[in-house]
């Protein structure tokens, strides 16, 4: 039942497969790697920049990242998904950094955590973990990491004190720790 | 050892997979995973674990635009010859090669009226179309432009300045867009390859959003080469 072309990416070995076949610069492994995963990145990155150019030149500039830093990939350490998806968000993260982000345009923003369960086939362990943090501190997390809110983005967002939002981070991110390793 | 015990000190590692670790402080951090095979680990490890909510976002489609450039600048043997030669020829006979050492003397005067205190660029650039100089650029060691207009210009209707880093020899490589005003280019958007003397810095007229193509396919209109910036100039 999930069919969403985001969700129907690969088994994570033959994404693996894929980014060490482009360490020897075969290029029909990286259209098949941009073919599975494009979609899904490109998601990623718009949903952190909400702007489709600076997306689309994130999801070019990671390609091309992949492409000639496939060598650093390595399966022992993660999985080939969350490996493209971190140079993704960390290239948007470049972009927030350097202030170039259209601004948030104040509405409701999407609560990706809520749909999680039903959406991603692994998600349930992380979707149940989260569901156990108090509703602020979940909000936090996705906030952060989905949406690339800052501290004082989420501060602002919620009309709470920066140190409180630190505080709710830090502790769900042990809270989170410790769930996931039960 | 680095890694986050229970409530002593923030799990850094957990804060930079959230995004939440920003400018230095996240490169600084960067550079640590890099000399630390440990922490790294612990990167990785949240990566995975926060995967399944990165996996929730709703896909997005890019314009085939987007596989066309990635294709081309992965496969450059690939490339029709003929396009090829046209670009090569493009960048090798653009009036700006010849004009290396009056850029310099306006690259010079240039510096005079930089703003005094801050860290003063490492390389400067007067982008000139025939007509005369249309935009200085300052450009910091870690790549980051500033980039201001001399007199009144403005790209025509509908359409965007996009700007480029041309090494000689080199294939263009885009590197962001030039508002009429001032603009600012973070850090990093040169490659550090080319933040080197004689890098041509070129402006097209394109589409908004940029060259389809990831390609200047458009003529230049201005541009002119980083020149280093003697080190008693601030």
């Amino acid at each position: 039942m999930t069919s969403s072309p985001g969700v129907a990416v690969a088994a994570d070995e033959e994404l693996g497969r894929l980014v060490e076949a482009c360490q020897a610069q075969d290029a029909a492994a990286l259209r098949e790697l941009y073919r599975r995963m494009s979609p899904m990145l490109m998601g990623v990155a718009l949903r952190l920049l909400r702007d489709r150019p600076q997306a689309e030149e994130v999801l070019q500039e990671a390609f091309l990242q992949v492409w000639r830093n496939a060598a650093r990939f390595d399966r022992a350490r993660g999985s080939a998904k969350a490996w493209m998806i971190g140079i993704v968000r960390y290239r948007a993260l470049d972009r927030i950094d350097s202030e170039r982000r259209q601004p948030a345009n104040g509405g409701e923003i999407p609560d990706i955590a809520a749909e999680m369960p039903v959406a991603v086939e692994d998600g349930r362990a992380l979707a149940a973990c989260l569901g156990e943090l108090p509703e602020h501190w979940r909000r936090a997390v996705v906030l952060s990491f989905v949406d690339g809110y800052s501290h004082s983005e989420i501060a602002e967002r919620t009309d709470t004190p920066l140190g409180t939002v630190k505080s709710w981070i830090s502790r769900a991110l042990g809270a989170l720790k410790r769930c996931l390793e039960r | 050892m680095s890694g986050s015990m229970a409530d002593d000190g923030p799990d850094r590692a957990g804060l930079y997979v959230l995004g939440l670790l920003r400018g230095a402080e996240r490169r600084e951090f960067e550079a640590a995973c890099a000399r630390d095979p440990a922490l790294a680990a612990e990167v990785a490890a949240w990566e995975e674990r926060l995967l399944p909510l990165a996996l929730a976002v709703p896909p997005v489609a890019p314009r085939p635009a987007v596989w066309a450039a990635i294709e081309r600048a992965t496969s450059p043997r690939a490339a029709a010859p003929a396009r090829r030669n046209r670009l090569r020829e493009i960048w090798d006979n653009l009036f700006v090669w010849r004009g290396i050492a009056l850029a310099g003397a306006v690259a010079a005067a240039l510096l005079l009226v930089l703003p005094r205190g801050a860290p003063g660029p490492a390389m400067v650039a007067v982008l000139s179309a025939k007509s005369g100089p249309v935009f200085t650029v300052a450009m910091k060691t870690n790549g980051a432009l500033n980039i201001a207009p001399v007199g009144h210009a403005a790209p025509p209707a509908g359409k965007v300045w996009q700007l480029w880093a041309v090494g000689q020899g080199e294939a263009p490589v885009p590197i962001g867009f030039v508002q009429a005003g001032a603009t600012r280019l973070p850090a990093n958007d040169v490659p550090a390859r080319l933040r080197r003397a004689h890098t041509l810095i070129a402006v097209t007229v394109e589409p908004p959003g940029g060259s389809p193509t990831g390609k200047p396919d458009m003529p230049i209109v201005f541009a002119g080469p980083l020149l280093p910036v003697a080190p008693t100039a601030s």
